[in-house]
């Protein structure tokens, strides 16, 4: 499992393979929907393979948002497109979706024999918790290195209070910071050309 | 038009409806599927627990799933027919997004670093911090409290002990040290496996 230097180095041209590898890793342990990717994503696409940086990773999370279908599936695309392109936006979902595809095949043909198998069952409420748990973790995780900004603070706390208290859908609030994100920018090409015209 | 034609193309429209997640895609495939008699309710519902306790996004394990019952419509007793159906379902329904990555995925790359851009996400990554505080508060009341916030408001009580410790152990290795959240998970359904011993 260790890698050698040359496959670090930023401009290396990563495999469709690699992609296809990585993102089927992944997909093999991705349970609890589209959040619980993002500390897989972070251990194998920033830490191990160091195609990104973790802040570009939530910025193609934050757009998989936006696009339809579905968040793992969209996120590992753009990861795919960032690397290779079209070529390699279908090495990732290929990947992303192969295991679970393996797993629904199996069922599928063996059909409502497993849904009442114990040993499953018992599996299954040992790794629920754990998935919350370590959702957990990466929400503290996320939130230590958010708050460093004031914006930060304010943006990542009133997400909370909008989404989980006032039960707003993510897409609105995301639609509403992107217009705040192009009037912040209007913002500051206003002060801007203010600030040049009292120097002319 | 051919059952897996047709199949092709009702899998493409709900990759193409779903904007926010699987969750959003519930209903749509809900109606989708009891309107042209490809699962009851009932199977409806077992296919969305299995597709919870199985790896993968819900939506695909749906549309696999779905594939392989129609494939064997299409060809009764034919294993590769159905194999082909799985294939053709959970491709549809990657496919708008594919055709959408690729599109928006220029644009990003051809304006990365473009200040309007970097005003945006500079507001979109603490965003998706407070996305995933829900998501984990959420998860964590479901695991510990079987996911009733109104009841456990009205009248808090503790929750059982294995899923808290479960809980903690799986925040505090994922919080402060660096081990691969896959260990975590394996073990959270290692220690599941004991305890329904």
């Amino acid at each position: 499992m260790s890698k050698s230097n040359k496959d670090v180095a930023a401009d290396a041209r990563v495999g469709l393979g690699a992609i296809f590898i990585s993102f089927a890793k992944i997909g093999a342990v991705l349970f609890g929907g589209g959040y619980a990717m993002l500390p897989l994503l972070e251990r194998e696409v920033v830490n191990r393979r160091k195609w990104c940086r973790f802040e570009e990773m939530a910025d193609f999370y934050a757009m998989a948002q936006l696009i339809p279908g579905v968040i793992a599936v969209n996120t590992s695309m753009l990861i795919g497109h960032r690397l290779r392109g079209a070529a390699g936006t279908l090495a990732a979902t290929a990947g992303v979706i192969f295991a679970p595809v393996l797993v629904i095949l199996a069922y599928a043909a063996a059909f409502d024999r497993m849904a009442d198998n114990k040993f499953l069952l018992s599996a299954m409420a040992g790794l629920r918790p754990a998935v919350a748990g370590m959702m957990a973790g990466v929400a503290f995780t996320m939130f230590n290195r958010s708050r460093k900004t004031r914006l930060g603070l304010v943006v990542s706390l009133c997400v909370v209070l909008l989404v989980l208290v006032c039960r707003f859908s993510a897409v609105a609030v995301i639609i509403a910071s992107l217009a705040a994100g192009t009037i912040r920018y209007a913002y500051t090409l206003f002060k801007l050309r203010k600030n040049h015209e009292h120097l002319s | 038009m051919s059952i897996l034609a047709k199949l092709a193309w009702v899998f493409f429209k709900i990759g193409l409806l779903t904007v926010g997640g699987g969750l959003a895609m519930i209903p749509i495939i809900q109606y989708e599927m009891t309107r042209l008699g490809w699962l009851d309710n009932q199977q409806f519902l077992d296919i969305l627990g299995i597709a919870e306790m199985t790896p993968g996004a819900m939506s695909v394990n749906t549309a696999t799933f779905v594939g392989y019952r129609v494939g064997s419509i299409a060809q009764p007793g034919s294993i590769w027919m159905a194999v082909a159906g799985a294939l053709i379902g959970s491709v549809a329904v990657c496919a708008p997004s594919l055709i959408c990555v690729n599109v928006f995925g220029a644009f990003w790359q051809r304006n990365q670093g473009h200040p309007w851009l970097s005003s945006v996400f500079e507001i979109l990554r603490p965003l998706v911090t407070g996305l995933v505080i829900t998501a984990a508060t959420l998860l964590v009341i479901e695991a510990l409290w079987g996911g009733n916030a109104s009841a456990l408001l009205a009248k808090p009580y503790a929750p059982d002990l294995l899923p808290t410790a479960l809980v903690l152990s799986a925040f505090i290795l994922t919080a402060f040290t660096r081990l691969s959240p896959v260990y975590v998970l394996l073990g959270g359904a290692a220690f599941g496996l004991l305890a329904g011993l």
